[in-house]
């Protein structure tokens, strides 16, 4: 079996911590997220005929006086970058938090996951904003941690990457 | 008219190409210069070699993986050809890491020096004396294992860039599931803690502790090894974690460097982490008050044991300090312990001591023991740290407080000021001071003393020897005279110099100081005097040996400040001899005497007389050893022979004539001739004539002797030769005889 870092990264309140939990089994509760700016959980997947073994650090959203701990991000195979969809902000916010791990770690795949599917109604983002992201050639989804929709098939398909190249 | 046209054609095309690609030609000639001359091609690589490294190091590891075996084959021949360079850059990293060690190590001594004090008064200790004693361990073993009380629940070897579980080992199976989360989580709080605390720093989370559960945390480049432990568990176990961690990461480092996320790659580490799980369960029994605890140990030894058990104590608490004397022995530097042992009693100590180390006896009082049971062998070595190595040169070299000396990477750095006598010395030992491998001395200055001033000023041959006497000077040795006067006109010069003192200073090139090195040299026998001129040449007088003669002309040469030899009054041996003999035997012209090897030698013609006195006197010279006349021609006869003849000559002429008749011509003739020989025979020869006349003759007997004359002056006798002697014969009155007679000078006088 393999193992594989992957670290999920995107703004606060993008719902980065709900779609794990949806996904993972959850060995520690959340309040580690607020005191040591990270929890980690465990989700095994099989791509073809490998299981392999994603370790999930969830690193707490970022913020303007809180920033991302670099060394979390040392090791780690692939990226899951969560953007809420009812707040365009938090697009520049991940572009930014991307481009520092380049700078820290270098390229790593990754995923865009527009998360909160279930209020699209809500979401604001316009063209552009999805222009901007598909024209970084990743795989996007659009996501719902309330409802599931999307979680799975996204986390398998970095998995893919990871393995496949 | 075809193939012109195409010449023309082709120069034209060149033209233009000239035109048109000038510059571009001449740029790409340039360019292919560079590249095909291997040191321009070189320069131009330089330049961007760095940058290109860098950028290619960015993008990808292929560099690294290209570059590995020739970095790996020159840390090799590095390593193999000279190790202190790598040494001395790792040093930095060694030195942390060795203190790291050390400290683990005094911790564990603390820790069982505490538990061997708290259970030596207790019974227990008895106890587990016996079982020593019993299982052939030593006490100190079976104490620890009387007193630790730990397990080892979980062992986690970690990736440590990802934190991905490389391996697990368990007390417990159902613990097994979770063990990956675990494993990233404590990467994440080790990283937290770091970041938290440690900011930039290299410090690294050693150990967490919560309640009796402690989780040591070793790191290694790729890995981090934790342990978690429940209990009291002792320091040594850390020490084999470190060890184990350093296997692991030596054997796999390879593979965890290059590492994907296959844990199964590591799976040959089980045994060794394995050896880690260790288990010590507790000992139950209930800890006593201590002062219970002393009350009960104080009456089970008064009633059990008594004197005996108090002894016991003692010898414990003797083991104890003889431990603890020789672990302070084995921290002394320059002091190596190689073997210490006990037996009936006495204590043996051997291994290795530099001389400038602590004395090992003068620290036995303070671990109360006696000198006499405590017996050392002790081989001399030299330790090579810096203060060793510094504290050996000073005391060798009597260092002077001016000069400072320290050591830093090897190298010696000697600074400060000092004589130049001693920097002399310091130069002079260089290349002997050992522990060192280069010697830094460029801030080494010489100070002018008073002394090395006088000597500057003066510059005094090495003959001289030159102390100062607070401020008198004290010149010995030898010099010349040139050389005292200039010193003495310096020395005016120099006021700190209140007096000087050169009376044994002997000056080489006086006259009786050139005398005595040539009567040394030359060894004259006692038949030479030696004497010097003013001129400074030296004179011989006296007589040797040819070969002493011969010898002392070349000797003379090597006598300092002699200017020449003069052997004018000196005579060999041959020589002196033979004036010696010649004055006492004066010989007739006709004999001539040489002299050699003891042999005085006559030769020529002698008469009987001299050869009869000088064979009487010869022997009686000194250095005649023998006296040889086979050459010489005894001419007793014929000298004899002509004196006969001659003394019968006479000449008788008539009354009143003065005339010579021709008869009397003829007989003057043969007289001279006879005389002639006679004179020759013996130069001493005189002719005696006696003329003898009448009382009225003596006029015409005058002008008879002038006409004789003149006819023996013709045949060439001189007046020194002759004689006269005239007579008046009373009893004639007419006429006069002459008689001639040959006389030696002998006989003349």
């Amino acid at each position: 079996m393999l193992q594989k870092k992957i670290c999920i990264l995107g703004a606060a309140g993008a719902g980065k911590t709900s779609l794990t939990a949806q996904f993972v089994y959850s060995k520690f509760s959340e309040k580690y997220l607020s005191t040591m700016g990270v929890k980690i959980d465990r989700k095994k997947v099989v791509v073809g005929d490998t299981q392999v073994n994603l370790m999930i650090w969830d690193i707490h959203g970022e913020e303007k006086f809180k920033k991302i701990t670099s060394s979390y991000l040392r090791g780690a195979s692939g990226l899951v970058m969560v953007v809420d969809g009812t707040r365009p902000e938090t697009i520049t916010i991940a572009k930014e938090i991307l481009q520092r791990v380049e700078q820290d770690v270098g390229d790593l795949p990754y995923v865009w996951l527009l998360n909160k599917a279930d209020l699209v109604d809500e979401w604001s983002l316009s063209e552009r904003h999805l222009n901007d992201l598909k024209e970084m050639n990743k795989p996007i989804y659009h996501t719902s941690a309330k409802t599931g929709e999307h979680v799975e098939d996204s986390f398998l398909a970095l998995a893919e990457m990871l393995l496949l190249g | 008219m075809s193939l012109d046209k195409n010449h023309s054609d082709d120069s034209a095309l060149q033209k233009l190409r000239d035109i048109l690609f000038k510059q571009e030609a001449s740029r790409i000639s340039a360019i292919e210069e560079v590249h095909h001359d291997p040191a321009l091609y070189t320069e131009e690589v330089a330049k961007v070699i760095a940058e290109a490294i860098a950028l290619r190091s960015k993008e990808d590891k292929d560099l690294g993986k290209a570059m590995r075996p020739a970095i790996e084959d020159a840390l090799n021949i590095s390593i193999s050809e000279n190790p202190k360079p790598l040494s001395d850059a790792l040093f930095p990293v060694m030195g942390p890491a060795i203190r790291k060690a050390i400290q683990h190590a005094i911790a564990g001594m603390l820790q069982s020096l505490n538990k061997s004090l708290e259970y030596a008064f207790s019974v227990k200790s008895l106890k587990w004396r016996l079982e020593a004693a019993r299982t052939g361990k030593s006490f100190a073993e079976v104490l620890l294992l009387h007193t630790l009380k730990y397990r080892v629940e979980q062992i986690f070897w970690i990736h440590k860039e990802s934190g991905l579980l490389l391996k697990h080992l368990s007390f417990d199976p159902s613990l097994d599931e979770d063990a990956d989360v675990v494993s990233s989580m404590l990467t994440a709080v080790r990283d937290f803690i770091q970041d938290s605390f440690a900011g930039d720093g290299e410090q690294e989370v050693q150990s967490m502790r919560l309640g009796d559960l402690v989780i040591f945390v070793e790191q290694a480049p790729d890995s981090v090894l934790a342990m978690v432990c429940r209990g009291n568990p002792p320091l040594s176990l850390r020490e084999n974690m470190e060890q184990t961690l350093e296997n692991l990461q030596q054997e796999f480092h390879p593979v965890l460097n290059n590492f994907e996320g296959d844990a199964t790659l590591f799976d040959s580490a089980q045994e060794q982490l394995s050896s880690l799980m260790l288990v010590d369960y507790v000992n139950e029994e209930k800890k006593k008050s201590p002062v219970k605890l002393l009350v009960g140990v104080g009456l089970s030894l008064l009633i059990l044991l008594g004197y005996w058990g108090w002894g016991e104590i003692q010898d414990i608490q003797q083991q104890e300090r003889w431990h603890a004397y020789v672990k302070a022995l084995k921290s002394q530097d320059g002091i190596v312990v190689t073997d210490a042992k006990e037996e009936n009693g006495q204590y043996y100590i051997s291994g290795l001591r530099d001389g400038l180390s602590v004395d090992p006896v003068s620290m036995l009082s303070q671990f109360q023991f006696n000198k006499k049971n405590v017996h050392y062998d002790f081989q001399p070595y030299h330790a090579l740290q810096a203060d060793f190595v510094l504290k050996r040169i000073r005391q060798r070299l009597s260092t002077p407080e001016t000069v400072s000396m320290h050591i830093k990477d090897g190298v010696l750095y000697v600074s400060g000021k000092t004589s130049s006598d001693w920097i002399k010395t310091f130069h002079a030992m260089r290349y002997w001071i050992d522990g060192v491998h280069a010697i830094n001395d460029k801030g080494l200055h010489e100070r002018s003393s008073l002394l090395d001033r006088v000597k500057k000023i003066t510059q005094p041959p090495d003959s001289i020897m030159m102390t100062m006497q607070d401020s008198k000077l004290l010149i010995s040795g030898s010099s010349t005279a040139e050389w005292l006067q200039h010193a003495r006109n310096a020395l005016q010069g120099i006021k700190e110099v209140t007096a000087y003192d050169d009376k044994s200073v002997e000056i080489i090139d006086s006259l009786s100081a050139i005398l005595r090195r040539a009567n040394e040299a030359l060894n004259p026998p006692k038949t030479v005097r030696l004497y010097v001129t003013k001129t400074k040449r030296i004179v011989a007088k006296g007589y040797a040996s040819s070969s002493w003669i011969t010898q002392a002309k070349h000797g003379v040469k090597t006598i300092a400040y002699a200017r020449g030899f003069d052997d004018k009054k000196l005579q060999t041996i041959e020589q002196f001899v033979l004036q010696h003999a010649t004055k006492v035997l004066l010989p007739p012209s006709s004999v001539h005497l040489t002299f050699s090897k003891g042999t005085l030698i006559a030769s020529g013609q002698a008469d009987v007389a001299w050869m009869k006195m000088a064979k009487g006197k010869a022997l009686g010279i000194k250095g005649v050893e023998q006296f040889d006349v086979s050459n010489v021609q005894l001419s007793v006869s014929s000298w004899q022979t002509l004196k006969t003849v001659i003394d019968k000559t006479q000449l008788v002429s008539l009354a009143n004539s003065p005339t010579l008749q021709s008869e009397d011509k003829r007989i003057l003739q043969t007289l001279a001739s006879r005389y002639q020989k006679a004179l020759k025979l013996n130069p001493s020869s005189v002719l005696a004539i006696d003329f003898s006349y009448g009382s009225g003759e003596k006029l015409v007997t005058q002008l008879r002797y002038k006409k004789i004359s003149q006819v023996l002056a013709k045949y060439g006798l001189k007046e020194k030769h002759v004689r006269l002697s005239f007579y008046t014969n009373k009893q004639s009155t007419q006429g006069s005889h002459m008689t001639f007679t040959l006389l030696s000078d002998r006989e003349r006088s």
